[in-house]
C-alpha cells in the first residue's frame, strides 16, 4: 500500500460527497474548527481531525445502536491486550504496564472513521475515497493495513512458495465476506441476548475472541461438512476433534521476543522482535468449549517474553506462566489440499507437526504445558478412526486407547 | 319651380353625405385614439427609468471586484471548508512541510 501524499489525505470529493447523507451535515458539526474563514490557521483552530474518536458525540447521533456496542468492540476497547497483560502480571504492576500500553499498544485502537472513511492512523491515515463513507471497509487499505504482517500476507499469498487462501485465490472473497459488521462492531457479553438455545446456558459469556459462538464459522458455508454428508472419510473421522485449520492450513507466521522501549535519540516509542518465521504447529486446544470442542488446534507463537517490558521495570510479568506463549490460532491460508490431507500417516505419528516439549523454549515450558502434545496419535488409530471397528491389540496385548475411550495418544520420546 | 326643387334636393343629399362622412371620420378618429394606460408615453418612460432589473451601472461594476474577493476570504456558511478541501492545487500550496519520521522499529509487529 503506497503512502498517500499530504493533499491526498484531505482531498474531499466535491462532486459526490455533498450529495451523500453525510455530506448534508456541516463539516464543523463533527470536526469543529471555523468554517467561516479560509484562513487556514484560523479555520483549523480546535479542529478535530478524527471525530469518531468521540463516537457517541458524532456517529452515535445517527447510529446509536452501533456505537452502543463499542464497549464490546475489540477494535475499540483492545480488550485482548488488557486481558493477557492482566493475566500475566500482578495488580501492583498494572499502572506501570498501563503506561507501557499507552506508549506502545494503544495505536492499534481503531475508531469508526478508521474503517469507514480513512486509512487507520497506524499506517498514516488519510481519506480513502474523498471523504465518502464506505459501509464496507477496503480490504487492503483498512483491514490488512493493520492486519497485514500475518493475516494479510497469508490470505493474499505474499509469502514465497505459499499459495494464497483458497477463499481469496478462487473465491475472490474479502475479509467482510466472513467477518461481518456484526462481528466487527462487537457483540453483547450476554449470549442470551441473541441465543436462547442450550449454548447460551451451558457456557459462560465469551471472554476471549475464541470463546463463545464461533464467528465466523467454516460450517456456515460448508454445511455438508457439518452434517457429515460430503462423503469424505476424514471429515467423518475428525470433524469433532480437529479444528478445520489442523488439516486445511499451511505454514503461517509466528514471532519471538518482542521488546519495547523509548528511543534515547528521538524520544519515540519503538519495538524490536527477535524474529518472525513460518511454521505449522498442532497442539492441544487450550480453549475447549461447547463451540470449540476440538482436541487439537493450530498454534502460533506470540512474541511475548519474560522481559518484554523490562524498559519499564524489572519482572513486570510475574505471572508469565499463566498463559501459553503458543496460542490458539486460525491461520488465513486455507487450502483444500495440504500436506496433512495427503494421507493418514501425514499426521499420525508425524512428530514434525505437533508441539512437543522439545520444541518449546525451556523458560516457556511451564506456560505451555496446557498445549503441549505429550503423546502423538498412533498410526494404528487411524484404522479405528476410519472404520470404527474394534482395533487390534497393541504390542502389550491391551486394546488401543481409542477402543477404551481413553486418550488416544502415546508418549513421545521427548 | 321644378328645377329649383331638384337643386334643393341635391344640396340636401350633399349635406347628408358630408355629415355622414364627418361622422364616419369622427368615429374612426375616436377608434384610433384609444390606448392602454401602459402603452402611454409616460408609462414607457417610467419603464425605461425604473431600475426593475437593477442593471449594473459603471460604478457598481467598479466595486464588484472588491466584493468578490471579500466573499472568498470571509464567506458565510460551511463552504469555506469545501472550498479548500476540494481544491487539489490549493491543498498542495498550503500544505505544511512533512516531517519525515524514521521508524526505529525492528522486525515485524
Amino acid at each position: 500500500m503506497a503512502p498517500l501524499e499530504p493533499w491526498e489525505k484531505v482531498l474531499v470529493d466535491s462532486e459526490l460527497y455533498p450529495d451523500t447523507v453525510h455530506g448534508q451535515i456541516p463539516c464543523v458539526d463533527c470536526h469543529d474548527g471555523d468554517s467561516t474563514t479560509s484562513d487556514k490557521k484560523v479555520a483549523h483552530e480546535d479542529l478535530i481531525a478524527n471525530p469518531s474518536n468521540d463516537a457517541e458525540r458524532t456517529c452515535g447521533e445517527c447510529h446509536p445502536d452501533v456505537v452502543a456496542m463499542n464497549e464490546y468492540n475489540l477494535h475499540t476497547n483492545l480488550a485482548g491486550y488488557h486481558k493477557v497483560l492482566d493475566a500475566r502480571s500482578v495488580p501492583e504492576d498494572h499502572e506501570t504496564l498501563q503506561t507501557m500500553f499507552g506508549n506502545h499498544c494503544n495505536d492499534c485502537h481503531s475508531s469508526c472513521g478508521e474503517c469507514h472513511v480513512s486509512q487507520p492512523n497506524l499506517v498514516g491515515g488519510g481519506l480513502i475515497d474523498g471523504h465518502l463513507f464506505n459501509e464496507t471497509p477496503s480490504m487492503t487499505r483498512n483491514c490488512t493495513a493493520c492486519h497485514g504482517s500475518r493475516v494479510g500476507n497469508e490470505f493474499l499469498g505474499k509469502h514465497e512458495d505459499l499459495m494464497a487462501d483458497v477463499h481469496f485465490r478462487q473465491g475472490r472473497m474479502n475479509c467482510i465476506d466472513c467477518h461481518t459488521g456484526h462481528e466487527m462492531h462487537g457483540q453483547p457479553s450476554q449470549c442470551e441476548a441473541c441465543h436462547n438455545g442450550p449454548e447460551a446456558s451451558s457456557v459462560p459469556p465469551a471472554d476471549h475472541r475464541y470463546s463463545g459462538v464461533q464467528t465466523p464459522r467454516c460450517e456456515t458455508c460448508h454445511v455438508n461438512v457439518a452434517l457429515g454428508k460430503d462423503g469424505i472419510e476424514m471429515h467423518e473421522a475428525h470433524s469433532g476433534d480437529l479444528s478445520c485449520q489442523v488439516c486445511h492450513s499451511i505454514e503461517y507466521t509466528s514471532c519471538d521476543g518482542c521488546h519495547v522501549a523509548i528511543s534515547d535519540s528521538t524520544g519515540n516509542p519503538f519495538y524490536a522482535t527477535d524474529g518472525s518465521y513460518l511454521n505449522f504447529v498442532i497442539g492441544k486446544n487450550p480453549l475447549k468449549s461447547y463451540d470449540r470442542p476440538y482436541d487439537y488446534v493450530t498454534l502460533r507463537h506470540v512474541p511475548v517474553a519474560h522481559d518484554s517490558f523490562a524498559y519499564y521495570g524489572d519482572d513486570l510479568l510475574k505471572n508469565f506462566d499463566a498463559l501459553p506463549t503458543w496460542v490458539y490460532t486460525t491461520p488465513h491460508n486455507i487450502q483444500r489440499v495440504t500436506p496433512q490431507t495427503e494421507s493418514c500417516e501425514a499426521c499420525h505419528e508425524n512428530a514434525d507437526l505437533f508441539l512437543t516439549a522439545d520444541k518449546v523454549a525451556p523458560e516457556e515450558l511451564a506456560a505451555n504445558l496446557p498445549v503441549i502434545v505429550e503423546r502423538l496419535p498412533l498410526a494404528e488409530e487411524l484404522i479405528t478412526d476410519l472404520t470404527s471397528e474394534v482395533p487390534p491389540a497393541t504390542d502389550d496385548g491391551a486394546l488401543s486407547d481409542s477402543a477404551t475411550g481413553e486418550g488416544s495418544e502415546v508418549q513421545t520420546d521427548n | 319651380m321644378k328645377q329649383a326643387k331638384n337643386q334643393f334636393g341635391n344640396l340636401l343629399l350633399i349635406v347628408v353625405l358630408l355629415l355622414t362622412l364627418l361622422a364616419l371620420a369622427s368615429f374612426l378618429a375616436a377608434c384610433g385614439s384609444e390606448e392602454s394606460p401602459g402603452d402611454s408615453g409616460e408609462a414607457i418612460a417610467e419603464a425605461v427609468l425604473e431600475p426593475t432589473a437593477a442593471p449594473a451601472t459603471p460604478t457598481d461594476e467598479s466595486t464588484s471586484t472588491t466584493e468578490t474577493v471579500a466573499e472568498v476570504v470571509d464567506p458565510a456558511g460551511p463552504d469555506a471548508c469545501m472550498d479548500c478541501h476540494s481544491d487539489k492545487d490549493m491543498l498542495i500550496d498550503t500544505a505544511d512541510p512533512v516531517e519525515e519520521v524514521v521508524s526505529e522499529n525492528e522486525g515485524e509487529g
